[in-house]
C-alpha cells in the first residue's frame, strides 16, 4: 500500500510536481502516463527516496521513505530511467550486490537470484561483464536488480525506452507476468503501451494528476462523448423529427450532403449503443441509411484532452510572458508528442491500435 | 555499511585500479627503501615513510575520485540511495572500502622493517609508529578525498580538487614558515577563507544568494573586527594553519612519538569530513 500525499518537488520557480495525491493497492498494474517534462520520473524518484519532495509524503506501508528508510524500502524495486548497473561486474555479482542491499539473508541469496535470472530470461549470461551486455539487457539486469528481495511493489521508469520491437513485446509481457504477484508501477509517454498492460492509469500534465481512473473507466467515463456519424437520405427538418423520437441523444448537428441527403453528427448521453434504435427508428419513417460510423473515444483521445486543458487553462491567469511563452511551447510539444508516440508505439509492437472507426461498424452503408 | 565496503574492495579488486594503486604505492616506497636503507645501510625506517608522503598527492585523488562522483555520473547511486541502506551506512562504506585498498598497501609495507633486521639493529617500533602515522594521514586523507567527490558528479574535477586540497595541506608547513603574525596578514587569510567558505556553501547549498549573504556577513564582521580590534588578528591565522597543517603530525610519528594528540587529530579530521560528505550526499536529495 503506498500512499502519495500532498507530493510537491519545485526546482526554484520551476514546480516539476504539484501537490499529487494518490493511493496504490495491491497486485495491479498502474502507469504514469504523461508527455515529457509531466513529472513522471521526478514522482518516482520522491516515491522511491531518491529524491526528497519540498512538500508532502509518500508512505510505504505507513512508513514514511525518508525517515525510515528500513522499512519502507524494502518492499520497493526501483528500475530507474537508465538501469544503476555497474559496468565491471558480472550479472551475477551484480544480482549479489542487489541481494546484500535489500537485506536478503545469506542462505536464500543463490536461490533467488537464480529464480529471478530465470524470470528475466538473463540466466545462461550470468557470467558475463554488464559492460558487454546489449541495452536490452542490461535493461533485464535492471529489472532483475529491482526483482531481488521480492519486493512486494516494483517501481518502473520507463520499462521499454531505447529497446528494439521485440524487446518491447518481451519485456511488456514480463511486466503483465510480474502484475501477477507484485504491484507494479510503470512510466511510459507511450498511450498503447498503458492502455495495454496497465489495470489503472494516472495521466500527469504539468506535475498535476488530470485523469486517475480504471483503463476502462477512463474510457467509460468519456464514453459520453461518444458520437455516430450518419448519413440519411432525408431533408433537414424530416431527420429533426425522427431524432426528436430519441431520448438517448444529448445533442445533433445536421448538415445538407448533396441534394437529397443530410450529413447529421449524434452526441449520446450515457454508454447505450444506439445503433439498432437508430436503424429501427428510420426504417419506420421509410428513411434509407446511407452511412452510419461508430467514433470509439480512445485512451489517445483522453490523453490529448486532458493533457491540453492544463496548459490552455494556465497562460490566461499568468501574467507573465516568459511563463505563457513556455506554455504555448510546451502545448505543442505536448501535442507533437502525443500525435508521434501512437504510431511510433503501433509500429513498434506490429499491432494496429484501437482506431477511431471500427471497420465492422460500416454496417449502414448496406 | 558492510555491503558497500564490500562491493567497493571488490571493484577495485576485480578492476586494474586497485591493483595499480598497490603496485604504484609500493614501487615508490620500494625506490626510497633500496636506497636508504639496501643501499646506504641507514637503519630508520621512518625516512622512507616521510619521504613517500607526496604519495598522497597521487594515491589518494585517484583513489577516491570515483567514489561518489562516478556513482552519480554513471546513475547507480540511485540504486543505493533507493535501497534499505541508510547516507550512513553508504558513506562509511565507501571510506573503509577505500581504507581497506589503502591497507593492503601499508601491509605489504609492513612487511620492510624484518628486512632490515637482517643487516643490523633497527628500532621496530619507531618504524612502525612511522607507519601508523602514514596509514592515519591517508585515513584523513581518503575521507577529504571522499568528501570532494561527494560535490560533483565529474570524477575527473574530483581528482583535480582533491590533488589541490592536499597540496596545499602539504605546503601548509611551507606557508607558514613564511607568513608573519601580522593582523594585516591574518586579515587576508580570513578574507581568502571566507570567500572560500562561501564557494562551499554555494556548491551545497547551491544557492547563490545564502552563499553571497553568508560571504558578505562573514567579510563585513571580519572587517570591522580588523579596523576595531587589530590586535586580537595577531598570529590568529598562525593558530588556524597549525590546525590545517596535516604532514607535521605526521613528522612526529616519523620521530617515533607515538602521541595520542596527534592520533586523534587524523582519526578527527576523517570523522568530520565524513560528516561533512553524510551531510553533502543527503543534501543532493533535496536539490
Amino acid at each position: 500500500m503506498i500512499e502519495v500525499k500532498d507530493l510537491t518537488k519545485k526546482y526554484g520557480d520551476h514546480t516539476a510536481v504539484d501537490h499529487l495525491n494518490f493511493q496504490i493497492g495491491k497486485g495491479r498494474v498502474y502507469g504514469f502516463l504523461g508527455p515529457n517534462g509531466a513529472g513522471k520520473t521526478t514522482t518516482m524518484n520522491m516515491m522511491t527516496g531518491y529524491i526528497a519532495p519540498t512538500e508532502g509524503t509518500c508512505l510505504i506501508d505507513g512508513h514514511d521513505v525518508l525517515e525510515e528508510p528500513e522499512e519502507a524500502r524494502r518492499n520497493i524495486g526501483y528500475l530507474p530511467e537508465i538501469p544503476p548497473v555497474y559496468m565491471d561486474m558480472t550479472i551475477s555479482e551484480y544480482l549479489d550486490l542487489a541481494a546484500d542491499l535489500k537485506k536478503v539473508p545469506k542462505a536464500e541469496k543463490k536461490q533467488m537470484a537464480e529464480e529471478v535470472m530465470q524470470k528475466v530470461q538473463i540466466a545462461d549470461m550470468q557470467g558475463r561483464l554488464i559492460k558487454h551486455l546489449s541495452k536490452g539487457y542490461r535493461q533485464r539486469v535492471g529489472l532483475a536488480q529491482a526483482l531481488m528481495g521480492k519486493p512486494e511493489t516494483i517501481i518502473l521508469d520507463e520499462p521499454t525506452v531505447g529497446l528494439d520491437p521485440r524487446q518491447i513485446i518481451e519485456i511488456r509481457d514480463l511486466i503483465r507476468e510480474l502484475g501477477k504477484e507484485h504491484t507494479v508501477i510503470l512510466s511510459s509517454h507511450i498511450l498503447s503501451e498503458v492502455s495495454e498492460i496497465c489495470d489503472y492509469v494516472m495521466i500527469l500534465s504539468h506535475g498535476k494528476m488530470v485523469a486517475n481512473d480504471t483503463t476502462e473507466n477512463l474510457a467509460k467515463i468519456m464514453q459520453g462523448q461518444n458520437s455516430l456519424e450518419l448519413t440519411l437520405r432525408a431533408d433537414a427538418d424530416r431527420t429533426e423529427a425522427m431524432l426528436a423520437g430519441i431520448p438517448q441523444i444529448s445533442s445533433h448537428t445536421i448538415r445538407p450532403h448533396g441534394e437529397d441527403a443530410v450529413d447529421v453528427t449524434l452526441k449520446m448521453a450515457g454508454s447505450d449503443d444506439l445503433r439498432e434504435k437508430i436503424f429501427y427508428t428510420c426504417a419506420a419513417s421509410q428513411c434509407p441509411i446511407l452511412r452510419m460510423d461508430y467514433t470509439h473515444v480512445s485512451l489517445e483521445d483522453i490523453f490529448l484532452e486532458v493533457t491540453e486543458d492544463a496548459p490552455a487553462a494556465k497562460p490566461e491567469t499568468d501574467a507573465d510572458d516568459a511563463a505563457k511563452a513556455g506554455d504555448a511551447a510546451e502545448t505543442a510539444e505536448t501535442k507533437a508528442a502525443a500525435e508521434a508516440e501512437p504510431a511510433k508505439a503501433a509500429e513498434d509492437t506490429g499491432a494496429a491500435e484501437n482506431e477511431t472507426v471500427p471497420a465492422a461498424d460500416e454496417e449502414g452503408d448496406r | 555499511m558492510k555491503t558497500i565496503a564490500k562491493k567497493e574492495i571488490r571493484t577495485y579488486m576485480t578492476t586494474m585500479s586497485g591493483y595499480v594503486l598497490i603496485a604504484f604505492m609500493l614501487f615508490a616506497v620500494g625506490i626510497y627503501f633500496t636506497a636508504y636503507h639496501l643501499a646506504q645501510g641507514y637503519p630508520k625506517f621512518s625516512a622512507t615513510m616521510s619521504s613517500c608522503e607526496f604519495m598522497f598527492l597521487i594515491i589518494i585523488p585517484i583513489l577516491t575520485m570515483r567514489s561518489l562522483a562516478g556513482e552519480e555520473r554513471q546513475k547507480t547511486d540511485q540504486m543505493l540511495l533507493t535501497s534499505p541502506l541508510s547516507i550512513r551506512d553508504i558513506v562509511l562504506g565507501k571510506f573503509f572500502g577505500m581504507l581497506a585498498v589503502f591497507a593492503i598497501a601499508i601491509g605489504i609495507v609492513c612487511l620492510y622493517p624484518p628486512i632490515l633486521t637482517l643487516y643490523g639493529t633497527v628500532n621496530l617500533r619507531a618504524a612502525y609508529v612511522a607507519i601508523l602515522g602514514y596509514f592515519l594521514m591517508g585515513a584523513a586523507c581518503i575521507a577529504i578525498g571522499l568528501f570532494i567527490s561527494s560535490l560533483t558528479s565529474n570524477p575527473v574535477i574530483a581528482a583535480v580538487i582533491t590533488f589541490g586540497v592536499i597540496f596545499l595541506l602539504y605546503m601548509m608547513s611551507g606557508i607558514k614558515s613564511i607568513s608573519d603574525s601580522t593582523a594585516f596578514t591574518s586579515y587576508i587569510a580570513y578574507f581568502a577563507i571566507i570567500v572560500a567558505l562561501a564557494i562551499l556553501i554555494f556548491v551545497l547549498m547551491k544557492d547563490a544568494m545564502t552563499a553571497l549573504i553568508a560571504g558578505a556577513a562573514g567579510e563585513a564582521a571580519i572587517t570591522v573586527l580588523y579596523f576595531k580590534n587589530p590586535t586580537g588578528l595577531e598570529g590568529s591565522v598562525q593558530t588556524i594553519m597549525d590546525a590545517l597543517d596535516i604532514t607535521s603530525r605526521f613528522t612526529d610519528f616519523a620521530d617515533g612519538v607515538l602521541d595520542l594528540k596527534n592520533v586523534i587529530y587524523y582519526i578527527g579530521v576523517a570523522a568530520l569530513f565524513l560528516v561533512l560528505t553524510i551531510f553533502s550526499v543527503g543534501k543532493r536529495r533535496w536539490n
